[in-house]
């Protein structure tokens, strides 16, 4: 284990998250169990546990939130452990190739990176779906939020174990025997980020981005104004799709044109880089994830939170979601175009 | 939406753009880093390539330089290397260069060598096993004679 700062500060916060996830999933279906077996009137003592359920829930999707960031910051303070490396890009490539447990590092870092956009989405749709059910009167959802909790549990859990193993893997790369010159062990430029799009023209990713982008605002904008006169839950699938054809474009416009522009790196595509040399850039990165997820949760409301109860806030809470979406989309692409403009 | 809603959105989208234009313009010192990939320049293996418009391009090894050049497809105005026993600047087409087994970039896989002198690029030869370069091998030989 590298020991600084960060990796004290990651494997601390991993270990509560981990324990609070058990919990939550410990407690989440002791609570699901007594809710079968139990009358209605017999219900306080697990209304009660709920409680608590929900309030450990509460802070553990904080804690998910703030172990995102972590990760990044962590990695970057790897960065001068390796000659070779540059950047975080580098640090995600150590162990490729090699024997022993460190050739599992860069699975696993990716399996994290991914459970963590995973986890932060779930986390967001437990929140709406709580919300949802703190404004009716006999909180009908609440069947539903206690499994949410438990899938933030189980998924927060596997996310912490799997972290807890990146941070305790010896980082030391063995080369197979028949050599380090034949293998990713002895390939220095490994190190070095490539973009997705390969020779593809800038200007295609850049009709690519606008137009995506510009498709899903305008999605947003008819599904807002359409539903606002009228109060009926706004029919979201299409806009689902938008947003996910849109994140495919988005991202690789950032890895392929945004980030080489901002770090004034014309071959260096790494979206990494961006934590160190140009901070301020991250927010349009986290604008787009968030404007993304929120679709995502309104969906989850419109799907998960629907019921009598709901209706007469239901399209409310949904347009609201989708409001915040719109403009963090918009602040998104002013961040980046300007960035990019003058960079 | 309401007026509420739209202000507060304005003033986000507004606040995210006015970083956008203080976050580069407070990062706006100097660049100490490789222009090809990213590495921090040892002021020893420091390649600067002038651009056709006048502009510094830093690189961290010949082999970065070669590359970018290569990439951007630019025609430099002059080529800089470092004359690594002293530490100065030098034209490219003065240098001797030597490939050693000394490493200048281990990421890129760089052993090239830039001298001033033929007696200290014989001694790192001996001390570093390694080759003068000859006018066939020499870095930038496509851009020679185009320095001004």
């Amino acid at each position: 284990m590298i020991l600084n700062a960060y990796s004290v500060l990651d494997a601390s916060l991993t270990l509560l998250r981990l324990l609070l996830a058990l919990a939550v999933v410990a407690i989440g279906l002791s609570v699901m169990k007594q809710r079968r077996r139990l009358a209605s009137d017999e219900l306080t003592p697990v209304e009660n546990r709920q409680y608590l359920l929900f309030l450990v829930a509460g802070l553990l999707v904080v804690l998910n939130v703030l172990s995102w960031p972590l990760l990044y910051l962590l990695l970057e303070s790897y960065v001068p452990e390796w000659p070779g490396v540059m950047c975080i890009y580098g640090v995600t490539q150590i162990g490729v190739g090699s024997d022993g447990p460190a050739g599992y590092l860069p699975r696993l870092l990716q399996i994290v990176q991914i459970l963590k956009a995973a986890l932060v989405f779930a986390s967001g749709a437990w929140a709406v779906l709580y919300l949802a059910n703190r404004r009716t009167r006999s909180a009908p959802l609440t069947g539903r939020v206690v499994w949410t909790t438990i899938i933030v549990g189980v998924l927060a859990s596997v996310d912490a174990a799997g972290e807890a193993a990146y941070l305790a893997i010896p980082k030391k790369e063995e080369a197979p025997s028949v050599g380090c010159c034949v293998t990713p062990v002895g390939d220095q430029s490994r190190f070095l980020p490539h973009g997705i799009a390969g020779e593809l023209n800038n200007s295609w990713l850049h009709v690519a981005y606008y137009g995506a982008n510009a498709a899903v605002i305008l999605g947003l904008l008819v599904t807002i104004r359409m539903n606002a006169a009228h109060k009926p839950v706004p029919r979201l699938a299409p806009l689902g799709l938008l947003a996910l054809v849109n994140a495919a474009a988005t991202t690789t416009f950032l890895i392929d044109v945004a980030a080489p522009a901002i770090l004034h790196l014309p071959y260096h595509h790494c979206l990494y880089d961006l934590v160190p040399r140009a901070p301020e850039s991250l927010l349009a990165v986290a604008a787009f994830v968030f404007a993304t997820f929120a679709i995502g949760w309104a969906c989850a409301t419109a799907w998960g939170a629907r019921c009598a109860e709901t209706e007469p806030f239901l399209g409310e809470q949904i347009r609201m979601t989708l409001v915040a979406a719109l403009f963090a989309y918009v602040g998104s692409i002013a961040m980046v175009s300007i960035e990019v403009a003058v960079s | 939406m309401s007026k509420r809603a739209w202000i507060s959105g304005l003033l986000f989208v507004t606040a995210m753009s006015a970083l956008a234009v203080a976050g580069p313009w407070l990062r706006r010192v100097e660049r100490r880093t490789c222009e090809y990939d990213a590495a921090r320049i040892e002021p020893a293996n420091r390649v600067r390539v002038v651009d056709c418009c006048g502009r510094d391009h830093e690189f961290c090894c010949v082999t970065c330089a070669e590359l970018w050049l290569k990439r951007s497809g630019i025609e430099p105005q002059a080529i800089h290397v470092t004359d690594e026993s002293s530490g100065t600047e030098i034209s490219a087409e003065s240098a001797i260069f030597v490939r050693s087994m000394v490493s200048t970039n281990p990421v890129i896989g760089d052993r090239i060598h830039a001298f001033r002198d033929a007696n200290e690029a014989e001694k790192h030869s001996r001390f570093a096993r390694g080759q003068i370069l000859g006018e066939a091998e020499r870095p930038f030989r496509a851009y020679a004679n185009r320095d001004r």
